[in-house]
């Protein structure tokens, strides 16, 4: 057909109009319901949202997630916490097969990673104790990790490894390759101390400095300890083509190192497929129990990335300038 | 308290309503809203027919379409 004048139009059928973290309103009016049974929502809020169930569903996480800490954590992570009906929040369904408010899930996603300098503090904390550091930064990106994914070291080591398998294929290729054994500080491979020893080196750190940083590793390591991350096996079937979840912190040792270029050059291609979200909280919607242990979950996990933000914004090297993110 | 306690009944009750389907949501309301009431489809008429004399009165510019896009109107 020859070219014409006129309007071009896209095509929309089978284009969603719009993308609600919740198909339809009769299930947002379920959760709202067990919401309100739990304690969760405040029915005054009915009247603000109003007459529509999935605003209300929205403004309880929103009114919840402040009460959990979420000043505190927005200052270091930036994530996308959302209340849903499919287990990759990116992805729409037709309503085939979908399991209506029993299967709904709460998905973390982030937005982009969090940044995290050690270096200045593992060389402050080796002058009390030479396996300090290691406990330090063990306790630290172990705890984070039992909820959301961190961007450390030993993915900087992993990311050379397959630089090297690339490079065994393509002999002729050219490589600047980033020297990530080198930006390890040697002080991290030592053996950590136990839990208690930490705990009484806490209580005795003569510096006010190196106090509060102990303090602050014991407390963030506490909330990480509060709950369990449930494994999502059933619903990874619905995530088997995305590709992992983005980190929601790079750890480096020092700012522009090693670890921080192969994380550059890593996120190029972090979001060729749609990520996994970095926590799943499956829940059932019509059920207090299932819809409370869901949210105390969140609370455990909302609740360590405050504590360690705050450790983070405690810790020397980390001054940065308002909104600085990678 | 007794009007917290009754307020949350209220609140519960009409959750449980549009959970069952027995009252309609503020968005079906907003598509009733716009079926029932004439001059709201009068007005989204005159802005349709507006946006039309516009584009006869001016020069229109060829564009290749994108791949997957419909055809050009003539």
């Amino acid at each position: 057909m020859p070219p014409g004048g006129g309007f071009v139009l896209p095509r929309l059928d089978g284009i969603p109009k719009s993308y609600p973290a919740l198909a339809n309103e009769a299930t947002a009016a379920a959760v709202a319901r067990t919401l309100i049974e739990t304690g969760i929502a405040k029915p005054e809020r009915w009247a603000q949202a109003k007459g529509s169930a999935t605003e209300f569903v929205r403004a309880t996480l929103d009114d919840w997630l402040d009460r959990h800490g979420r000043a505190q954590v927005e200052r270091n992570f930036y994530l996308d916490i959302a209340l849903t009906d499919r287990a990759d929040p990116q992805s729409w369904h037709d309503g085939e097969g979908w399991a209506g408010p029993q299967r709904l899930y709460i998905s973390v996603d982030v937005e982009s990673a969090g940044y995290v300098v050690f270096g200045p503090t593992l060389r402050l904390l080796e002058q009390v104790h030479p396996r300090l550091p290691a406990t330090f930064y063990q306790g630290f990106v172990d705890s984070i990790e039992r909820w959301v994914r961190v961007y450390d070291y030993r993915d900087g080591l992993e990311r050379v490894e397959q630089i090297k398998e690339w490079l065994a294929d393509e002999p002729e290729a050219e490589y600047e390759m980033p020297d990530v054994e080198k930006a390890i500080p040697a002080c991290v491979k030592r053996r950590p101390l136990s839990d208690r020893t930490l705990c009484r080196m806490a209580r005795q750190a003569r510096s006010s400095k190196r106090k509060r940083l102990l303090e602050g590793l014991l407390t963030l390591m506490e909330n990480a300890n509060q709950a369990e991350r449930p494994t999502a096996d059933d619903d990874c079937e619905q995530l088997q083509d995305n590709n992992p979840a983005v980190p929601a912190l790079l750890a480096v040792f020092e700012r522009r190192d090693a670890i921080e270029g192969c994380f550059d050059e890593e996120a190029q291609t972090m979001l060729e497929a749609p990520p996994e979200p970095n926590v799943i909280l499956p829940l059932n919607g019509r059920d207090t129990v299932s819809v409370a242990s869901a949210f105390e979950k969140l609370a455990s996990m909302t609740e360590t990335l405050a504590a360690a933000s705050a450790l983070i914004e405690l810790m020397p090297g980390n001054e940065r300038t308002e909104g600085e993110r990678r | 308290m007794a009007n917290m306690t009754e307020l949350r009944e209220v609140v519960l009750e009409e959750l449980g309503a549009i959970a069952e389907g027995r009252r309609e949501s503020i968005q079906d309301q907003m598509v009733g809203r716009f079926l029932k009431w004439e001059d709201w489809q009068r007005a989204s008429q005159a802005v349709q027919r507006g946006i039309s004399a516009e584009e006869r009165n001016r020069q229109p510019a060829f564009l290749s379409p994108p791949p997957g896009w419909l055809p050009p109107l003539s």
